[in-house]
């Protein structure tokens, strides 16, 4: 069972998470200022509720070639649906590279990858 | 809640290491809690402050950016973030104290200043003539026999411009240069003993 009654220690955490590209609370925090929405949109768009947007932004961020098993794993953990998270770490991703580099792919083609990579169907994970 | 137990953070270290991306967020979730709460039994003043909070994001940071720092042949996994966070936080108590005291050096030396320039004030003319040790360390910088007697006149207390003119060897000149002359030297005397005496009372010389 997840304790998360330290408040304060883990509202801070997660303020240091979202600075460290290593985590999801960092994909979370560009995708909630790339759609000018706050936290509770965020967690409506993923289908999870806010101690499960907790557990999801502490998580390393899926990466390479296992980005579609990690994704699966992550949002089995929080829990949130799958494939919004698949499509808004794709996103942010691909708008992280576009501000990079203006060769970079579409976020589209990204998630259509993504999907037929792993097979992961528009259903809720939890 | 009781806290995880050494089997839970040796597990935890073999999920770290093989990639498991929900690994840092247990550790958050449940090892900072109880690294805060092991570490602020240590430092009971600082627990629950952001100091205390910073040494034991910091220590897991670390760790989960580098698990393979961790030598886990050496010590218990707990053992080593506990040890991490506590010199961190001791690193950070000691920064502060420095910060803290170099502050409080600067507030002295300013305070000092300004009481002693309100205990002093600043004098007047009188005064200045008044400090013996004033008026022979002004001397030495008065190397023009006619200066010096326009200093003895000043304390003396002579107050007419003749005297004054007399001193100066410029009582031959119309009374109007006679006025300006005067007035110039006793001026020059005066910026002379108010620099040492800012000297003598430790003020800036400007």
């Amino acid at each position: 069972m997840v304790s998360l009654s330290n408040k304060k220690l883990i509202t801070r955490t997660l303020e240091r998470a979202k600075t460290d590209f290593l985590f999801v609370a960092h994909k979370l925090a560009a995708y909630a200022a790339n759609h000018a929405v706050d936290e509770a949109a965020v967690a409506t768009f993923l289908r999870c509720d806010s101690d499960g947007l907790v557990r999801l932004a502490l998580c390393r961020a899926p990466q390479g070639d296992g980005f579609a098993v990690d994704v699966r794993r992550i949002a089995a953990f929080a829990p949130c649906d799958a494939e919004a998270l698949a499509q808004l770490l794709r996103e942010v991703d691909a708008v992280i590279a576009l501000r990079h580099d203006s060769r970079v792919t579409v976020p589209m083609a990204a998630r259509d990858r993504f999907e037929s990579d792993a097979g992961v169907e528009g259903d809720d994970c939890g | 809640m009781s806290r995880p137990t050494d089997q839970w953070y040796r597990e935890l270290h073999d999920r770290l290491l093989a990639g498991d991306p929900t690994a840092p967020s247990d550790l958050f979730t449940m090892a900072a809690p109880d690294l805060a709460n092991v570490v602020g039994s240590r430092y009971p003043r600082h627990r629950n402050t952001d100091e205390l909070h910073d040494s034991v994001i910091d220590a897991l940071m670390a760790y989960i950016h580098r698990p393979d720092a961790y030598d886990s042949s050496r010590a218990g996994l707990r053992g080593y973030l506990i040890l991490a966070a506590r010199r961190d936080l001791q690193n950070t108590l000691k920064k502060r104290e420095l910060r803290t005291r170099l502050q409080d050096l600067s507030d002295d030396v300013e305070l000092q200043a300004a009481r002693r320039k309100e205990a002093v004030g600043e004098p007047t003319l009188e005064d200045l003539l008044a400090s013996g040790q004033l008026v022979a360390r002004a001397r030495v910088h008065l190397p023009d026999p006619a200066d010096q007697r326009v200093l003895d006149l000043l304390i003396d207390g002579e107050r007419r411009t003749e005297a004054f003119a007399h001193a100066l060897s410029i009582a031959a000149l119309p009374s109007e240069e006679q006025r300006v002359a005067v007035k110039r030297c006793k001026d020059r005397i005066k910026v002379l003993l108010r620099r040492h005496w800012r000297e003598i009372n430790g003020e800036p010389i400007e």
